[in-house]
């Protein structure tokens, strides 16, 4: 199977600390993209703002097929649409329901960053950043690409009370916007920062411990999970596979896809192999296993 | 590398419930829309829509998860999926509306009993659906949920059968989902590109697009079940041309067809007949056009479902292929009487008369709003399983 | 300023706003092509110049020749709105 390749990385996050206090963004994407980009909402900035990050961290090439997933989709300008309609009684306006088809914003990520090739946009509850991951590895070991873009987004959309209850979250839970982007190749142009080695979904933990019992796990290693997996069973994992945990989220505010921040928390602090494990409520799993050369 | 079958269809459209009753509406020529009160504030608009045969529209979130479910077990069960089988497969959802009509309801219902009440408290995920449909059917396989427009579905096909080729997973369950919902109606009207009439692909008469409700699913497996199909190949590219157009010129359309075919390692000419996407509005359909004559030097037969289902957005891609597919399985190609019929200024003329048809290899194209074209092609070997 | 050209004031400030437009609406002349000249508007921006005059004049410019004609230039747009308005035509 193709060796696939972490080419770079890009990142943006920010605490939203009250419901005026969001910055304004259109500044971030002209600077990350290199010119600015009318008539989209803060979802589609924050995903020009990660995707052209990483993309300036390295020669992207036309031909890259960019895969971005969320866990819940763009919430601002769908409830835009909803006020609009239910409450006040007019039709939505043509440029906010063009945005409510929720692959505009990997349709400005192509068009922006002048790619070719496919533009996906996916969404997954609770495995947003891992099923994006696990897709564009799967186009790479099959040749259907050669470079994928792969990120996720999560928006805010005050005021925060209000966003708190639509995540299910405690009145106090400290929320961010983020957006988190790898790029991923088959033949990198440049010295690569890690190796993507895998990316899988498991039916059920036995599942997991069959494919882990395949894994030749050693002291190099290093164990993340992630924030849907209760702390008691993370503990669990760590004592059973005995590995010295990675922790990238202590302290981070609350969005559905922290699982996207990870492999950039590793890349820049650590180096060996990262084991990331992840759990929905229904008991499905979710590993990705990236090596950064010592 | 194994051959994905296509092991069996569920569908759900304004032509009936179930497969059967759908490709005998076939006989028929399309029907003009009706027009549907389609609430805004404390006011309505009448918009046209085909809505689901058999499923009035008085309690919309009822009726959404019953359709729904309707499908799963048509293709689950033709399919003859053992309960392990089930467990293991995984879910690839394509949709354009995913819950909005249920957002919508609920919203309503929360405003009339508070002018402070807020959307979408008790569901925000455009994931949320993929979940309650494993939950109901005991599905712990991964699940994706594509929203990439018109093309969502095809979408999903294709990552689907990406996975069960590569033997990560035995079999996927594929569902399009197109509900009624108020954002969808209102926000082509305001695009000003819902017409009144029939939908008229490539005729010069074409006025647009009417919005129309399915329900569709597809069950893909490595074996046979109860469709003989397979799926060849496909291949979809993003022209970012404009978010609400393709280009004019069909470049981009060409391109992807063009990649499916190399993929399907098939030849432009051995294609027995091509589904159009055909939206009937005067920019898209010429694209296309434009798009088919720069790879078939000698244009198959081609024919359109629109005028029959009304667009179905994010669901068209399973349920085209449904409907397509099983009227071509029972020796039938699609047609639309009087639409299109020879003197199209686009040069495309559709097929007119329900005709045999005999098994062979077939394209099916799904182009969409945000730049996002897709073309598949797929088999038939004859006689049926079963 | 008459009330023809306040008018022709503020549907530059609406354009700007709809269209999300990063100029000063000042800069805008009466006659330059809206639509596919230097301000780089397409037919989406018209769609939502026709919504929002709709919203905001009572003002229905349906797609095709009329929607063309009056969104040519500021100056149509005017016209087509103070023939049209009846907020216009009472005062």
């Amino acid at each position: 199977m193709k060796p696939i390749y972490i080419a770079s990385c890009g990142d943006y996050f920010e605490r939203i600390e009250s419901d005026d206090s969001a910055v304004d963004l259109k500044a971030l994407v002209a600077e990350a993209i290199g010119t600015p980009v009318r008539r989209i909402g803060r979802f589609i900035q924050l995903a020009l703002i990660g995707a052209g990050r990483c993309a300036k961290q390295a020669a992207l090439p036309e031909d890259a097929a960019v895969y971005l997933g969320s866990g819940r989709g763009d919430l601002e300008v769908t409830i835009e649409v909803m006020h609009s309609i239910v409450r006040d009684g007019r039709a939505p306006k043509p440029l906010s329901f063009i945005n409510t088809v929720s692959n505009a914003a990997s349709f400005y990520v192509a068009q922006s960053l002048k790619l070719t090739s496919q533009s996906t946009f996916v969404c997954n509850r609770y495995f947003a950043f891992e099923t994006m991951l696990q897709l564009a590895k799967l186009d790479l070991e099959q040749g259907v690409v050669t470079s994928a873009l792969v990120g996720t987004v999560d928006v805010v959309v005050p005021p925060l009370a209000a966003h708190r209850m639509r995540l299910g979250l405690d009145a106090d839970t400290p929320v961010a916007d983020a957006s988190h982007w790898l790029l991923l190749q088959t033949q990198p142009s440049s010295t690569p920062l890690g190796r993507l080695l895998a990316a899988g979904h498991f039916t059920d933990a036995k599942a997991l411990r069959v494919w882990l019992s395949d894994q030749t796990i050693d002291a190099q290693w290093k164990l993340a999970t992630g924030q849907f997996m209760p702390r008691a069973e993370a503990d669990e994992w760590q004592r059973a596979l005995g590995l010295e945990v990675f922790d990238y989220l202590t302290g981070r505010p609350y969005y559905d896809s922290q699982s996207g921040a990870a492999i950039g928390e590793f890349l820049r602090r650590e180096k060996g192999t990262l084991l990331h494990l992840n759990r929905d409520p229904s008991g499905r799993y979710q590993a990705m296993l990236v090596a950064v050369e010592s | 590398m194994p051959s994905i079958h296509l092991a069996s269809f569920g569908l759900h459209t304004t032509l009936g419930r179930g497969i059967d009753a759908n490709v005998a509406a076939l006989e028929r020529p399309p029907q003009p829309p009706r027009e549907v009160s389609v609430p805004l504030g404390n006011d309505a608009r009448s918009i046209p829509y085909y809505t689901l045969a058999d499923a009035p529209l008085d309690d919309i979130e009822a009726r959404f998860e019953q359709a729904l479910h309707g499908v799963i077990v048509e293709a689950i069960e033709r399919a003859g999926l053992s309960q392990t089988e089930r467990r293991e497969m995984g879910l690839f959802l394509g949709s354009s509306c995913g819950d909005m009509p249920l957002l919508e309801t609920q919203y309503r219902r929360d405003l009339e009993s508070s002018s402070e009440a807020l959307p979408m408290t008790k569901t925000s995920s455009l994931g949320n659906l993929a979940n309650r449909l494993r939950a109901a059917f005991g599905i712990q396989g991964p699940d994706y949920s594509y929203y990439t427009a018109c093309t969502a579905s095809a979408n999903a096909l294709l990552a689907a059968a990406a996975m069960v080729q590569a033997g990560r997973l035995r079999h996927a369950l594929v569902v399009g989902v197109e509900m009624f919902n108020a954002v969808t109606a209102l926000g082509f009207s305001g695009l000003q590109l819902i017409t009144r009439d029939v939908m008229r692909p490539f005729d010069r008469r074409r006025s647009g697009l009417v919005p129309g409700e399915a329900c569709a699913a597809v069950v893909i497996g490595t074996e046979a079940r109860d469709s003989n199909w397979t799926l060849l190949g496909g291949a979809n590219l993003c022209d970012t041309h404009s978010i609400s157009a393709t280009n004019p010129d069909g470049s981009a359309i060409a391109a992807v067809i063009q990649q499916a075919l190399e993929r399907s390692e098939v030849e432009a000419g051995e294609i027995a007949a091509l589904k159009m996407h055909g939206t009937a509005s005067l920019l898209n359909d010429e694209a296309e056009a434009a798009g088919l004559r720069r790879v078939f030097s000698k244009a198959p037969a081609v024919c359109a479902l629109k005028p029959y289902l009304g667009h179905t957005f994010g669901a068209c891609g399973v349920a085209e292929l449904a409907l397509f597919c099983s009227a071509v399985e029972r020796g039938m190609l699609p047609g639309t009487p009087g639409i299109a019929a020879g003197d199209s200024d686009l040069d495309v003329t559709l097929n007119q008369t329900l005709r045999a048809q005999p098994p062979g290899k077939f394209m099916l194209n799904y182009f969409g709003f945000g730049g996002s074209n897709t073309s598949l092609i797929v088999a038939n070997d004859g006689a049926r399983s079963r | 300023m008459t009330q023809i050209e306040e008018l022709k004031s503020a549907l530059k400030a609406l354009i700007v706003k709809e269209c999300d437009k990063d100029v000063d609406p000042a800069t805008i002349t009466n006659e330059e092509q809206l639509i596919g000249g230097a301000l780089g508007l397409d037919s989406l921006d018209a769609l939502q110049i026709c919504m929002a005059v709709q919203e905001r004049y009572g003002v229905r410019i349906e797609d095709g020749p009329k929607a063309r004609r009056a969104l040519r230039n500021i100056d149509a747009l005017a016209e087509v709105i103070m023939t049209e308005s009846e907020a216009f035509a009472q005062s």
